[in-house]
């Protein structure tokens, strides 16, 4: 059943683990640039870093958006997770997890959602009339700009 | 009536460790004063300083404008939570220096006023319908990709002073 939300990866995320040698300024920068060349609205809604005893712990959560048409708009969460951050020159030893989520929300200028019988008939649009272009068009594409942003984390990681 | 854009909502900056509050109270104001935010005065709307067992705890709220253009607003908020704060003796070059240590939490906060201070009349104004639809079409985009940059950059300058990862 299709939702207003729609989950394109599971609830939990994909998640990518490095514990090593990396260079996180470049991963960090061109995983941001990867929004602004694709027309996603960015931000970065939370960032938090601790100095603790064995090095620094840090915590940054991002979301990024991008209107598809006028109905459907893209949702991208990544958070970030280190530990152990010490600098090295120009590169970082860590212990880093990356979770990526994706969804597509549908009706987000919420035109259907005034009363129930607005609900159902959005129901009826999206599980029958346009479920095709949901699965066929939206999730590939939405599939692929997480797959670009994993290609860019794995080639910083490997 | 004027009407709120919002462009970032609440954009959290967090940070435990050392830091000089003075010195980052000082360069945000001045980051705000620099790209055109003000009033110098009146834009903090709340200090509060608290003193707790495990340190001092401060809140400050500040709401900076730029008035881009007589129809259009451009506002920052930003909210500071500092909690535990505390004096610690640091030693650096073999010297040693007072300083603080505690956490701090940002939020930040970025928006565009239309029709501020009702300039165009009400929202069923036909000005202000004509205003909105044809003329203000063009420009509406600049002001948020400006607004979205401003506030970019100053959650970055704090980053920066926090020497925290930045963009």
């Amino acid at each position: 059943m299709i939702k207003k939300v729609y989950k394109v990866l599971p609830g939990t995320g994909i998640r990518i683990k490095k514990a090593g040698i990396f260079d996180f300024d470049g991963l960090y920068k061109d995983m941001k640039s990867w929004f602004i060349e694709h027309e996603y609205l960015f931000h970065e809604k939370e960032h938090t870093e601790k100095d603790l005893s064995h090095g620094r712990e840090i915590l940054m959560k991002w979301y990024a958006e991008r209107e598809i048409d006028d109905y459907a708009k893209f949702r991208i969460d990544i958070f970030f997770f280190v530990e152990k951050f010490t600098r090295l020159d120009k590169k970082a030893k860590a212990e880093l997890k990356i979770t990526y989520f994706a969804s597509v929300e549908l009706d987000y200028k919420n035109n259907w959602q005034k009363n129930p019988l607005y609900k159902f008939l959005f129901f009826i649009y999206n599980n029958y009339i346009i479920k095709g272009r949901i699965l066929t068009n939206y999730e590939p594409k939405l599939k692929n700009d997480i797959d670009d942003l994993r290609e860019i984390a794995k080639g910083y990681l490997e | 009536m004027s009407e709120k854009l919002v462009i970032g909502k609440e954009l959290k900056v967090k940070y435990n460790g050392i830091f000089d509050l003075p010195d980052l109270y000082r360069k945000m104001k001045f980051w705000l004063e620099w790209n055109g935010y003000g009033p110098e005065k009146g834009m903090e709307k709340q200090y509060t300083e608290r003193i707790k067992p495990n340190g001092k705890q401060i809140e400050i709220k500040w709401v900076a404008t730029d008035e881009a253009s007589s129809y259009v607003h451009k506002v920052l908020e930003v909210t500071f939570l500092v909690i535990g704060l505390e004096s610690i003796e640091i030693e650096k070059e073999g010297k040693k220096i007072k300083t603080k240590k505690g956490d701090v939490e940002m939020r930040f906060t970025g928006y565009l006023v239309l029709n501020a201070g009702n300039a165009m009349g009400d929202d069923l104004s036909y000005k202000n319908w004509i205003y909105k639809k044809f003329i203000l079409k063009r420009n509406i985009e600049t002001y948020k990709i400006d607004m979205y940059d401003d506030l970019t950059d100053f959650q970055d300058e704090a980053k920066g002073y926090l020497t925290m990862q930045q963009f």
